[in-house]
């Protein structure tokens, strides 16, 4: 009889790419208190530090590393420090996202920032790090992908036009998603298994949105309902562990039913 | 978050729960701490040697159950109150069908696939909404990655293993189903997803190897499944760790449909 699916995340090491913002703060506390030795890799060590101080204090193995995904050469040298320290890595989330444009009218060098970060920072970061991963012949990468990249924006939600959605999100994030199936095929013969997570909208407690999107977005999902930070996290740890041995190329959806109704 | 994959506030009635697969997850489920309910119209698979270890577990009854009868499905259903306490969570790994062909099925093969394949999840769920309807619960189906894609007929050859139509065409309505459900049953608080499975080919049934080469060129991973590989997707679906997660397939099939 072999052992039962395991989820935990002890003895892996972890990178975690993007550690601010109500999730990545979620995601770091998960990821540690799922037992990874976890790395956070950052443009700025100042803007991780609370929620690496806190769980260093909780007992967790918690690491901050400066990066800029922008550059492969700091990736490379990200990489080296990550291996030179831990000797591994076993599992990678790409949670760096950059939003330079407010809306579609804006100009089209805010685009070109944007692309810069989610676009080609995404995919020298998943090419540096599959690579590291495969020479050691196992890995699993969870890039965290978005609803809108599966479907189009729902205008009517929205209090004004001021709130709408910028373009670039839906554009990049549904690149992610199928960048994460070629990447699949490409690391799969050499152990490293790509999925993406696409959540709906999180609720961000500390700034919620007007209580007329609350009802309107929860109209739209089957839960009736945001998703909160720790909802999310769920899933990550899932994919990273051996529990999900045998998924591959997936985009697992945390929307509470919002695509699929 | 230590605990976010525990089952220990879930009772689970698997159907399917001696076969191959559901072995291996009746297993799981009872090492996150869950109790369960094994029931299976394979009576005898219980008393096999290498089902002792869910015999003889203090949190696992058996029960003789034929999914095509009403009554069967309840007694599950309550043995898991009488014997738990509780009834929170329904995995569905049944399948029952026949070999046919497009051109020499009858109406009558069709009509039995499509029970066996998806007029049983319907029925499962069915009678699980009133157990579940007060306090909420968590419902597990089990589509298939013919439920989203197609045989390729190349692979299958002379093996023996040809897919008929009425597998397809019945785990296409249980990943419909599913979602349906999500979004009927979603104001009692029920969670409804389902996992495909990718190709987990038995031993028992000795595949011709260079069938399960074939099978195994098909994946991104360059493998089949195990059961264990498929286990930690039930797990997770059913824990509170998906708590946001409704009207979803987790496919689960090393890549299969991904390229």
């Amino acid at each position: 009889m072999s052992l039962p699916a395991s989820f935990s995340l002890s003895g892996k090491v972890v990178l975690q790419f993007g550690g601010t913002g109500h999730l990545g703060g979620a995601l770091v506390s998960a990821l540690a208190s799922a037992g990874a030795a976890l790395i956070v890799a950052t443009r700025d060590k100042e803007s991780v530090r609370d929620s690496v101080a806190q769980a260093t204090q909780a007992g967790h193995a918690v690491f901050a590393e400066e990066a800029d995904i922008r550059s492969e050469p700091s990736l490379h040298e990200l990489r080296d420090r990550v291996l030179a320290a831990h000797g591994r890595i076993d599992g990678v989330v790409f949670n760096a996202v950059s939003r330079p444009m407010s809306g579609f009218d804006d100009d089209l060098a805010k685009w070109e920032m944007s692309m810069a970060v989610n676009a080609t920072g995404f995919f020298a970061a998943a090419r540096v790090f599959g690579d590291a991963m495969a020479a050691r012949g196992s890995g699993s990468m969870v890039a965290i992908a978005s609803m809108q990249g599966m479907v189009g924006p729902n205008f009517w939600l929205y209090d004004s036009p001021a709130a709408h959605p910028p373009p670039d999100y839906f554009f990049h994030k549904a690149g992610m998603i199928n960048l994460t199936r070629y990447l699949a095929a490409r690391y799969g013969p050499r152990g490293v298994r790509v999925n993406a997570v696409s959540p709906g909208g999180i609720l961000n407690p500390a700034k919620p949105p007007s209580e007329g999107f609350l009802s309107r977005y929860g109209e739209m999902t089957m839960l009736g309902r945001m998703a909160l930070p720790p909802e999310i996290c769920g899933p990550v740890v899932f994919l990273l562990s051996d529990a999900a041995s045998y998924i591959t190329g997936a985009n697992l959806c945390v929307e509470g039913g919002y695509t699929v109704k | 978050m230590q605990n976010l994959f525990s089952l220990e506030n879930k009772a689970v009635v698997v159907f399917g729960g001696a076969g191959y697969l559901g072995k291996a997850v009746t297993r799981a489920i009872l090492a996150h701490g869950g109790k369960v309910v094994v029931a299976d119209a394979n009576e005898t698979a219980f008393g096999s040697g290498d089902f002792s270890d869910i015999r003889n577990h203090p949190n696992a009854v058996t029960l003789r159950c034929d999914m095509g009868r009403v009554a069967d499905i309840q007694a599950a259903y309550n043995l898991c109150r009488e014997r738990h306490g509780f009834f929170n969570g329904l995995v569905n790994l049944v399948y029952y069908g026949r070999q046919m062909t497009i051109e020499t099925g009858t109406d009558e093969d069709v009509a039995f696939a499509l029970e066996g394949g998806v007029g049983q999840v319907f029925r499962a769920t069915r009678e699980a909404v009133p157990y579940f309807k007060e306090k909420g619960g968590v419902i597990v189906n089990t589509a298939s990655m013919y439920g989203l894609s197609t045989p390729d007929y190349r692979i299958y050859g002379n093996s023996g293993q040809n897919n008929p139509p009425g597998y397809g065409m019945a785990k296409a309505a249980v990943i419909n189903f599913t979602s349906y459900s999500a979004a009927n049953l979603a104001k009692y608080g029920i969670r409804v997803n389902a996992v495909a499975p990718g190709p987990v080919p038995d031993p028992a049934k000795n595949p011709p190897a260079d069938f399960l080469g074939e099978l195994a060129k098909k994946t991104m991973l360059g493998r089949v499944g195990k059961p264990e590989d498929l286990a930690g997707a039930f797990v997770y679906l059913l824990s509170d760790a998906s708590a946001f997660t409704t009207a979803e397939t987790l496919v689960c099939d090393g890549g299969w449909t991904k390229w």
